[in-house]
């Protein structure tokens, strides 16, 4: 019994405001039930308070609200139906309704969105349970299918039954899929870029914008969105937990990839708002396998707290579209993790990498998206993927496929080629792996295991190259790659919703790290870390700047997050202006910048002047990162366009002070 | 840097800056407006597991006031983790995971956490020294010689500039000689500053020196 989307008409009404308005939104049913969504574009969805919703559609007329699932009332057949509305308790405000809902056991559940395949697990009161569909999988092919008027997601595996169909229905440009790695992405950025390359279309213009993407719907292109896109996903997996605890979920804890960028995250975080689900919180993917670490050593040690050894795990995870590391050490249920690090290379990139191997004119042949181009491209990619998972256990593999119009590609691949061609790839995670270890300030000798989750662990060069860096013949054996994380979300997602468990499993605290630098643009265009990665949050740093000019009164706080040296490398978060200054020679006025991480990974920046001091200055800002919503890609040049160099900040030299 | 001028000598430093903010600017105050709170029986049952009272059957916690906060404000970091000058890395590790289980802010009450989030990052400074055996070292001398005033700055501003946080076990020794020549030069100059300065920014300002020196 799959879902299916219906559009309709709903009636909303803002609480507390007058009129009413018809948007179109989505109804689906599942037995005798029916769930209402409103079309995600539509202007319903943009403040946190909620409405009230009537649907009428043909001749019956009936309510929901997203995130209460079972039906209130149903009327039929009847008169005065446009008339009848009923009130729906919202996100923000409680009535007598909601409190009906919060006597369920609100435990978050735990997510894990993956760029090829998704998870959700439980806590089930005793251990975590991982929920399968009705095709009984537990990793669900993460995509969504765009059909005339109806949607379906990868959760149920939408009107096709054999895998094989699948597959070949995903590609063929209707689905939507990879949309992990587009979230929250510029056009100009190099994965967004490599995404060009897929069935469906991904437009782009270059100049720091958000990318163009649509499915094929009847040979036209739909445009939509990745948190469109997401949200829909979201909406099916909440169905298919809400279906298996019978009664409705808010909270969710959802793992990441170190490589997130913050305004990704916020990303993500609005399009689990869209899917009427809160996100407790965000945990780096390695974090969460650490987590469930944790819980392992734990049980093997009982309860000797304080004097419990320190175990420290290197943790890789390599997924279809990101990369990460991590340094844990953990004793007596406290694990701290102490480095972090990742990249935006993963199976995806491996993929393609192979399909322009065993096809040199790969790019120029799909550049137009034709749908006979679409089908080939399909093809290809599923040969390729076939072959790549066949490498994993065999020595060589052979690829044979008509790709038609005459092309034809036949090509023994053998592991020695792979790896050569996925050279670039093998030696950005070994510098991720380095990284971490260099930042732990620890020898390969220090560590006690090696877990290696994530779909690309399974290539045999990928763990050679890990367990050879840690110096380790054997890799940690009682942890799944595949279900880790979402198991390690999960056991979060109690933790923080306050369960305890008698037998103290869920006892555990995870002391969490920044995995980038935060700090500003000062001294021209160069980067001031503030914050730098790896610092335990909650954190609060600050650090001293001062004017360039002379007589400058004002400066601009440009905020930015990531690795690079200059400013631009990295990621806006944000900018404010420090207006006021008093005038003075450059250089001698103080200007300090403090950022703050809340235990709830809350960033906040504060700056004003500290020297001179007098009733003359003007008080400090705080501001709440990230500031921007999109098109970032351009606001940097668009700052250095309007301002030059005119407010720009120094860091203060060191020497001069005392 | 190359577009930095002339900025004159002075005595406000990183370190005094929080306390000359205007009141209510920059006074920082930590938040945990959005953190959800977590039910007294966890807290209370990983507190009791830091003070080593074993859980009874059933999950069943002995119901006992939660410990006193410490009143006195510890003066070193070595009394901040409770532990003493000589004890052994093993000790300073579980010394924090102690105190990370009674003010990390997952674990505390609602109404203390903007309290303990501060402490934990106390608690923090002090594991970071601590913990790194060439910057322990630094302390320690720094103790012995008594100029220590106090730890904590919150400012760790030059330190996050400049990554080289390993540069002091390269040089070693000399440089500990180095350091204390121009410890007592620096005194003889610049005698107020002193005051001003807790041990942590001194530290962390000659590591910039040092290493914008190279």
């Amino acid at each position: 019994m799959g879902l299916v989307f219906v559009r309709c008409e709903a009636v909303v009404q803002r609480r507390g405001l007058p009129g009413r308005r018809a948007v179109s939104a989505d109804l689906f049913r599942r037995g005798g039930r029916f769930i209402l969504q409103p079309r995600l574009n539509s202007s319903v969805l943009g403040g946190d308070s909620w409405l009230s919703i009537v649907v009428k559609r043909g001749k019956t007329s009936r309510w929901c609200s997203d995130a209460d699932i079972a039906i209130r009332s149903t009327t039929s057949k009847g008169k005065r139906m446009a008339e009848q509305f009923y009130t729906v308790a919202s996100d923000s405000e409680t009535t007598g309704e909601d409190k009906s809902q919060l006597s369920f056991p609100d435990v978050a559940i735990g997510i894990d969105i993956g760029t090829s395949k998704c998870s959700v697990a439980i806590w089930n009161g005793h251990q975590v349970e991982l929920l399968k569909n009705t095709r009984n999988q537990k990793g669900m092919r993460s995509y969504v299918m765009f059909k005339d008027d109806t949607l379906s997601a990868g959760v149920t595996g939408g009107a096709a039954q054999e895998s094989a169909h699948e597959e070949r229905d995903i590609l063929s440009g209707s689905a939507i899929f990879n949309m992990k790695r587009l979230i929250g992405r510029m056009d100009t950025d190099e994965v967004v870029q490599a995404s060009k390359t897929l069935p469906f279309l991904v437009q782009t213009l270059g100049i720091g914008v958000r990318p163009f993407i649509a499915a094929l719907v009847n040979n036209m292109w739909r445009s939509t969105t990745p948190e469109e896109v997401l949200a829909i996903f979201l909406l099916e997996l909440k169905a298919l937990v809400e279906m298996h605890l019978k009664h409705p979920v808010r909270n969710a804890v959802l793992t990441i990839p170190v490589a997130f960028s913050r305004f990704q995250q916020t990303r993500i975080e609005r399009a689990f708002a869209m899917a009427g689900l809160h996100v407790l919180r965000l945990m780096p993917e390695p974090t969460a396998v650490a987590l469930l670490y944790a819980q392992q050593q734990q049980q093997l040690m009982h309860d000797n707290m304080g004097s419990g050894i320190e175990k420290i795990a290197l943790i890789f995870n390599m997924g279809a579209g990101y990369s990460d590391a991590a340094v844990a050490a953990t004793a007596g249920g406290v694990s701290q993790i102490r480095a972090l690090s990742g990249c935006t290379v993963g199976g995806e990139d491996i993929l393609q990498n192979i399909m322009r191997h065993v096809l040199p004119n790969f790019d120029s042949l799909y550049d137009g998206h034709t749908v006979d181009r679409i089908k080939s491209m399909g093809l290809l990619r599923i040969a390729t993927q076939d072959a790549i998972h066949k490498l994993a256990n065999q020595e060589s593999v052979d690829i044979n496929i008509d790709l038609g119009n005459g092309q034809k590609v036949s090509k023994v691949l053998d592991h020695s080629e792979f790896e050569q061609v996925n050279r670039a790839i093998f030696e950005k995670c070994e510098k991720i792996i380095i990284q971490c270890l260099v930042d732990a300030k620890l020898e390969p000798e220090d560590i006690n295991d090696v877990i290696l989750v994530g779909g690309c662990s399974k290539i045999p060069r990928i763990r050679s190259l890990v367990l050879g860096l840690c110096k380790k013949e054997v890799s940690y054996k009682n942890i799944d790659a595949l279900e880790a994380a979402v198991s390690g979300a999960a056991m979060e997602g109690a933790i923080a919703s306050g369960v305890t468990d008698p037998s103290g499993s869920l006892d555990l605290l995870t002391i969490q790290a920044t995995p980038m630098n935060l700090g500003i643009r000062a001294d021209g265009n160069n980067f001031a870390a503030i914050i730098p990665r790896n610092t335990t949050v909650p954190a609060r740093r600050d650090m001293l700047f001062t004017t360039t000019h002379d007589n400058q009164t004002e400066a601009l706080i440009a905020v930015y997050e990531g690795e690079g040296e200059q400013a631009e490398d990295n990621h806006l978060l944000g900018y404010f202006k420090i207006a006021g200054i008093p005038p003075a020679p450059k250089g001698s006025v103080e200007i300090s910048v403090c950022m703050d991480i809340d235990a709830s990974n809350v960033l906040r920046v504060f700056a004003g002047v500290v020297k001179p001091q007098g009733p003359a200055i003007p008080p400090f800002i705080e501001v709440r990162m990230p500031t921007l919503d999109d098109g970032h890609g351009w606001c940097g040049q668009a700052l250095a366009k309007m301002y030059g160099k005119t407010i720009d900040l120094a860091v203060l030299p060191k020497k001069l002070q005392p | 840097m190359p577009h930095l001028a002339v900025t004159p000598p002075t005595s406000s430093a990183a370190a005094a800056v929080p306390a000359a903010l205007p009141a209510g600017a920059g006074r920082v105050s930590f938040r945990r407006s959005w953190t959800i709170p977590r039910p007294v029986s966890l807290r209370l049952r990983l507190r009791l597991r830091t003070q080593g009272v074993r859980r009874e059957g059933g999950g069943g916690v002995r119901t006992e006031e939660p410990e006193q906060e410490q009143e006195t404000t510890p003066r070193t970091f070595y009394d901040l983790l409770e532990i003493s000058a000589a004890g052994s890395p093993d000790e300073v590790r579980a010394a924090y995971r102690r105190l990370a289980l009674k003010y990390h802010p997952d674990v505390s009450p609602p109404g203390a956490a903007a309290e303990n989030t501060r402490r934990f990052i106390e608690v923090q400074e002090a594991y970071e020294t601590l913990s790194d055996p060439s910057r322990r070292a630094s302390y320690d001398r720094a103790l012995a010689r008594g100029v220590c005033r106090l730890a904590f700055s919150g400012a760790r501003s030059q330190r996050a500039y400049y990554h080289h946080q390993d540069h002091e076990e390269k040089s070693g020794w000399r440089r500990s000689w180095e350091d204390q020549i121009a410890e007592l030069k620096r005194r003889s100059t610049v005698k107020d500053s002193e005051e001003n300065l807790s041990w942590g920014a001194r530290m962390r300002r000659r590591r910039a020196e040092a290493s914008s020196a190279e």
